[in-house]
C-alpha cells in the first residue's frame, strides 16, 4: 500500500537527504487462561525526513501521507539542520556513495486469516493445555505479530521497498506447589506472516509438553552455588550472548563514544574456536530471520564478520560512524518506527557453528551447569553481561542432574569468550524479541552450544 | 473534524451499529528533540503523530483498534474493524467501560518549547561536562520537549481532556582513560522548564563524579550476606517487581504473591510508599486513568502495610476486588530519619548499589543481578569501586528487611526517592 513512487520528491531535496514512508502493522491477541485480554489489531504509518547540512542533522515526521506533507516535512527537516547551522557548523560532510536498489517483500500467498480464524487456533491450543494439563494454577498465550513495509529514497541515488514480517506465540504455564509459584515460558514462530508461519495448533503440541515437563522438572529444582562455574550455554542462549555481550559492542556509535571494542581491533578476543558475524539477510543459503537488504539510509546490506577465529575484525556502521572511522559502511543503519532515524542496529547476529557434539560437551564437565533457556539480557559497554536464566540443569560427573530454579548468570563477553574449549556443530536461529536502544527493533540471533566458564547467581 | 468531534463521530457510529460499549482516546504529540553524541549536538528533531484507540464492547466481547490516522475513511474502516474485532472474540463480563463523571479538562505543565534555550542549555552541559569531566564520554543522550493532547470519551458520556507539556533530559555515558574504562551510567529527568543548568538536576554531578572513580573498580573476590544501600538511581528497578504484583496479571493469573495481603504488614514500618499523579510537586501528571476515571493520589504501603492494589476496572470485576483510586504513577518512597552519610556509617559490610543489572525476580520474587557503578563499604566507610559483583535477593522480602530510610531524596519529576538500606543480601565476587 506504501508502493508510492517518491522519487518526484527528489527536487525537494537541497542537502543530503532521507525520505522514508512506512507503516508498521501489528496484531496482539492475549488468553489467560481461556479468556481473551486483549484482542486488538493496530496500525501506525507516516512520513519522515532526515537531512544533514554541514553535520548538522535535520530530522522531521508527520503520520499524514499527502504530497502537501511530504514536502512540507522535507522542509522542516532542512530547517531544523539549518536550526543547528546557526548554532554551530562541523563542516562538509563526505558520506560513501553506494547507490543500490532493492526490492523485497515477504507478503504471505496464502489466505490471510482473518482475526476470529486466530483466536480460535489460541482456543484450540489453549484447550489443549487445559485438558492435558489440569494441574497448572493458570495458562498464558499470546500471539504477537509484526508486519514493518517501508518505502525510501536518498539524495544519492538509493531507493527500496520492504515488507518483512514476522509472528510469534508465547506460551506461560504457571504452577502452584507448596504455596510457591513456578513459571515456564516456550516462544514459537519466526520469520513470515501468521498464515506462513503457524498452520496447525497441532504442530505446537510437542513444544507445549516440553514446556510443561520442564516446568515439573523446574518444581523439583534446586537452588545454584554461587560462583564461577564451568558450564555448557545451549545453542539457545549463544544467539543472545552473541547480540547482547559481543555485538552490542562492536555497534560503531558505540565504539566511538568508548565501548571496550574500541581497543582490541585486529586483536584476540576469544577462543581461536569462535567466530561471530551480523549476517544481512542469508546464512548458507536460508533466509536469515530478520532479512536486511537494503539499511534506511539506502546502503546495500553486506554480512559483516566480527571475530574469525578469536580475532576482532570489525566494527558494525552507519553512513556517519564509517567516515569517522574511515571504514566501509554496512548496511546496519535501521529504524524502527517512520518516526524514528536510523540508529547503528545489529540484524541477524551469530556465533558460528564448531565441530563438537553437545552430547560429548556435556560429559567434559565433571561440576558445572548446563544452561538451556534465558529471559531477559543486559550487556554494557565494557562488555559485561548478565542473562535471566529460566532452565538450566546441574551436571555432575559428565551427566545431566538436577533442574536448577531460576538464576542469573553474569560475565566479561570478552573474557568468556576466550574461556570457550568446544562448540556444537548445530545451530538455533531466534528472532522472538526487540533489541532496545532509544528504539525497539527486530533482530535475529543465533549459534551452537558452547563451553565456557561464566558467573552464576544462587545461594 | 477537530479532535473531540472525531472522539464524537466514533462513539455516534459504534452506538449506530449496535455497539452496547464504546470507549476512544485520542492523543494529538508534538515533539522537539534535540540529541547530542560525542560531546556535541548532533540532530534537531521535530515530529508530530496521532495515536487513536478504540474499543468497542458487544455481548461482553471486546475488539481494539489503534491507528495514528482520523481521516474519515480510515475512521469508517477502524470502527469497522474493531466491530469484527468484537464479534470474533469470546464473551467476558469483566469488560467494561468507566461509569459516568463530570466532564473535565486538565492542563498542567510548560505550552511551548523554546528552541533556543534548549540549545543553550544542552550545550553549556556538555562545555562544562568536557571540562570537568574530562574522560566521561556519552553513549547516547538529548533534551526533548513533550506535549500531549489526550482526549477521554466513553459511551457513557465520560468526557475528559489533558492537555500536558514538559521538558525531558536524558543522559547515558561512560568514563574511559588509557584501556581503563567503567561500566555505563545514565539518568533522567522531567522538567517543567529550563532555569536550572542540566548539570545541578538530580544526582547527575555525583554519577559523573563516580563514573570517573570507577575505571579504577576491583573485581570483588569475597562472598557475604551484608547490607546494601539502594541510590536513588537504582530503587525504581528494585521496586518494578513489586508493582507487577500489585497489578491485573498477577492478580489475575492468581501469580501474586501479595493477592491475600491487603491490609497486612508486607514491608518495614519505615516504609511508605505513594503514587500521586494529580500532584503539581511532579513536571509531568496524569489526570486520567487508562480505563476512564479521574485519577487521584493515594498512598500504596503505609509504614509497611499494604493499603491498595493496583488494579485498574477489568483487574477488579476479573477478581472481585477494589479498583484502584490511582494508575500507580508518580511514584514516591516516604523520606526517613537519617542521613545518608550516617547510614554508611552505620554499615559493618555492605555495598552502595547505584544502578541493578538483573534477570526479572521469579513469581517468588528471588532474583539475583549484577551490582554496577557501586562500591564496597566495610566499617563505615566507602571503600572503592567494584565490579563482577552479584547480588542475591527477594524483592518483596527485602522489603521486611529495610534498616534505614535517607533524609536526603532525590526528585526525578516523576518520581521521587530517598536511599533506602537493606540488611540480608547474599554478595558474592567471581
Amino acid at each position: 500500500m506504501l508502493k508510492i513512487d517518491l522519487s518526484k520528491y527528489k527536487k525537494e531535496f537541497t542537502e543530503y537527504t532521507e525520505l522514508r514512508v512506512q507503516e508498521n502493522r501489528s496484531t496482539n491477541i492475549v488468553l489467560v487462561n481461556g479468556d481473551i485480554m486483549d484482542n486488538s489489531s493496530s496500525a501506525s504509518s507516516g512520513i519522515s525526513a532526515r537531512v544533514n547540512k554541514n553535520g548538522n542533522w535535520g530530522f522531521a515526521s508527520n503520520p499524514v501521507i499527502s504530497d502537501e506533507e511530504i514536502e512540507k516535512v522535507i522542509l522542516s527537516a532542512t530547517e531544523n539542520a539549518n536550526f543547528l547551522g546557526t548554532k554551530q557548523s562541523k563542516g562538509k560532510v563526505a558520506f560513501q556513495k553506494r547507490p543500490h536498489s532493492s526490492q523485497n517483500e515477504f507478503y504471505t500467498k496464502q489466505d490471510l486469516k482473518d482475526q476470529n480464524a486466530k483466536i480460535e487456533f489460541l482456543k484450540k491450543l489453549d484447550d489443549y493445555i487445559k485438558s492435558k494439563y489440569p494441574d497448572l494454577s493458570s495458562r498464558t498465550l499470546v500471539l504477537s505479530a509484526l508486519d514493518m513495509e517501508k518505502n525510501m529514497i536518498t539524495s544519492d541515488g538509493s531507493n527500496s521497498y520492504s515488507m518483512i514480517p514476522k509472528a510469534h506465540i508465547y506460551a506461560i504455564l504457571n504452577k502452584n506447589v507448596n504455596g510457591e509459584n513456578f513459571e515456564m515460558f516456550k516462544v514459537t514462530g519466526g520469520s513470515g506472516q501468521f498464515e506462513d508461519v503457524f498452520k496447525k495448533p497441532e504442530d505446537l503440541f510437542k513444544e507445549i509438553d516440553e514446556a510443561y515437563n520442564n516446568l515439573i522438572e523446574k518444581t523439583e529444582g534446586v537452588y545454584a552455588i554461587a560462583g564461577m562455574k564451568e558450564v555448557v550455554l545451549d545453542a539457545k542462549i549463544a544467539g543472545i550472548l552473541a547480540h547482547e555481550a559481543i555485538g552490542h559492542t562492536t555497534e560503531a556509535d558505540f565504539v566511538l563514544s568508548g565501548s571496550v571494542a574500541a581497543d582490541y581491533l585486529n586483536l584476540e578476543v576469544a577462543s581461536p574456536l569462535i567466530s561471530l558475524v551480523d549476517f544481512a539477510h542469508t546464512f548458507r543459503g536460508e533466509k536469515c530471520p530478520v532479512p536486511v537488504y537494503i539499511d534506511d539510509e539506502g546502503v546495500k546490506a553486506e554480512d559483516k564478520v566480527i571475530i574469525e577465529n578469536g580475532v576482532l575484525k570489525g566494527y558494525m556502521h552507519n553512513k556517519q560512524t564509517a567516515m569517522q572511522l574511515n571504514m566501509d559502511v554496512t548496511g546496519n543503519a535501521r529504524a524502527y518506527a517512520f518516526s524514528d532515524e536510523p540508529l547503528v542496529r545489529m540484524r541477524n547476529t551469530v556465533i558460528l557453528p564448531g565441530k563438537s557434539k553437545l552430547a560429548d560437551m556435556i560429559a567434559s564437565i565433571e561440576d558445572g551447569y548446563y544452561l538451556v533457556q534465558s529471559s531477559n539480557g543486559q550487556a554494557d559497554s565494557t562488555s559485561e553481561f548478565m542473562f535471566g536464566i529460566t532452565l538450566g540443569y546441574e551436571i555432575k560427573n559428565g551427566k545431566i542432574g538436577k533442574a536448577i530454579r531460576d538464576t542469573t548468570i553474569s560475565g566479561i563477553a570478552f573474557d568468556v569468550l576466550k574461556s570457550v574449549t568446544m562448540v556444537s556443530d548445530d545451530m538455533d536461529w531466534n528472532c522472538s524479541g526487540m533489541c532496545g536502544k532509544k528504539q525497539p527493533i527486530p533482530v535475529g540471533m543465533g549459534g551452537p552450544a558452547i563451553k565456557c566458564k561464566v558467573n552464576i547467581g544462587g545461594k | 473534524m477537530k479532535y473531540r468531534e472525531i472522539l464524537d463521530y466514533c462513539i455516534k457510529s459504534f452506538k449506530e451499529k449496535g455497539i452496547d460499549k464504546s470507549k476512544c482516546t485520542l492523543d494529538q504529540t508534538e515533539k522537539r528533540e534535540l540529541y547530542f553524541n560525542n560531546g556535541s549536538v548532533s540532530m534537531f528533531r521535530t515530529t508530530f503523530n496521532t495515536r487513536l484507540s478504540l474499543n468497542a464492547i458487544k455481548n461482553d466481547k471486546l475488539g481494539s483498534i489503534i491507528l495514528n490516522k482520523t481521516d474519515k475513511a480510515s475512521l469508517d474502516k477502524a470502527i469497522k474493524d474493531a466491530i469484527e474485532l468484537a464479534n470474533a472474540s469470546q464473551p467476558d463480563p469483566a469488560n467494561d467501560i468507566s461509569e459516568f463523571q463530570p466532564s473535565e479538562d486538565f492542563t498542567a505543565g510548560v505550552m511551548a518549547p523554546d528552541n533556543d534555550k534548549m540549545y543553550f542549555r544542552l550545550n553549556e552541559f556538555l562545555n562544562h561536562v568536557k571540562t570537568a569531566y574530562p574522560i566521561t564520554h556519552f553513549e547516547e543522550g538529548g533534551l526533548s520537549y513533550i506535549r500531549t493532547n489526550h482526549f477521554f470519551k466513553n459511551s457513557n458520556g465520560v468526557d475528559y481532556s489533558q492537555d500536558q507539556g514538559e521538558y525531558q533530559f536524558m543522559t547515558m555515558f561512560t568514563s574511559k582513560k588509557d584501556k581503563k574504562m567503567s561500566s555505563f551510567n545514565y539518568t533522567y529527568k522531567l522538567m517543567k522548564g529550563l532555569d536550572e543548568k542540566l548539570i545541578d538536576i538530580v544526582n547527575l554531578k555525583a554519577l559523573l563524579k563516580q563514573s570517573a572513580e570507577e575505571i579504577d573498580a576491583k573485581p570483588f573476590d569475597k562472598k557475604f550476606t551484608g547490607e546494601i544501600i539502594i541510590t536513588p538511581d537504582c530503587l525504581g528497578s528494585i521496586l518494578s517487581p513489586l508493582m507487577s504484583h500489585l497489578g491485573d496479571y498477577y492478580h489475575i493469573t492468581g501469580a501474586s504473591l501479595l493477592k491475600d495481603k491487603l491490609n497486612e504488614k508486607i514491608a518495614s514500618d519505615k516504609f511508605t510508599l505513594r503514587s500521586d499523579p494529580v500532584c503539581d510537586c511532579y513536571a509531568t501528571n496524569s489526570f486520567i486513568t487508562e480505563d476512564g476515571y479521574k485519577n487521584q493520589n493515594a498512598v500504596i504501603i503505609e509504614k509497611g502495610v499494604l493499603k491498595t492494589f493496583l488494579l485498574t476496572l477489568h483487574g477488579s470485576k476479573k477478581t472481585g476486588k477494589a479498583r484502584a483510586l490511582t494508575d500507580g504513577s508518580n511514584m514516591s518512597v516516604d523520606t526517613g530519619d537519617t542521613a545518608l552519610a550516617d547510614m554508611i556509617k552505620n554499615t559493618k559490610q555492605g555495598i552502595l548499589l547505584s544502578r541493578f543489572s538483573g534477570g526479572h525476580p521469579n513469581n517468588n520474587g528471588d532474583f539475583s543481578g549484577i551490582a554496577k557503578n557501586s562500591y564496597y563499604i566495610e566499617n563505615g566507610e566507602i571503600k572503592y569501586p567494584v565490579k563482577e559483583i552479584m547480588i542475591t535477593g527477594n524483592a518483596l522480602g527485602m522489603l521486611n528487611d529495610i534498616v534505614e530510610i535517607s533524609k536526603e531524596s532525590i526528585d526525578y519529576g516523576f518520581c521521587n526517592y530517598p536511599w533506602v538500606k537493606i540488611k540480608n543480601i547474599t554478595i558474592s565476587g567471581k
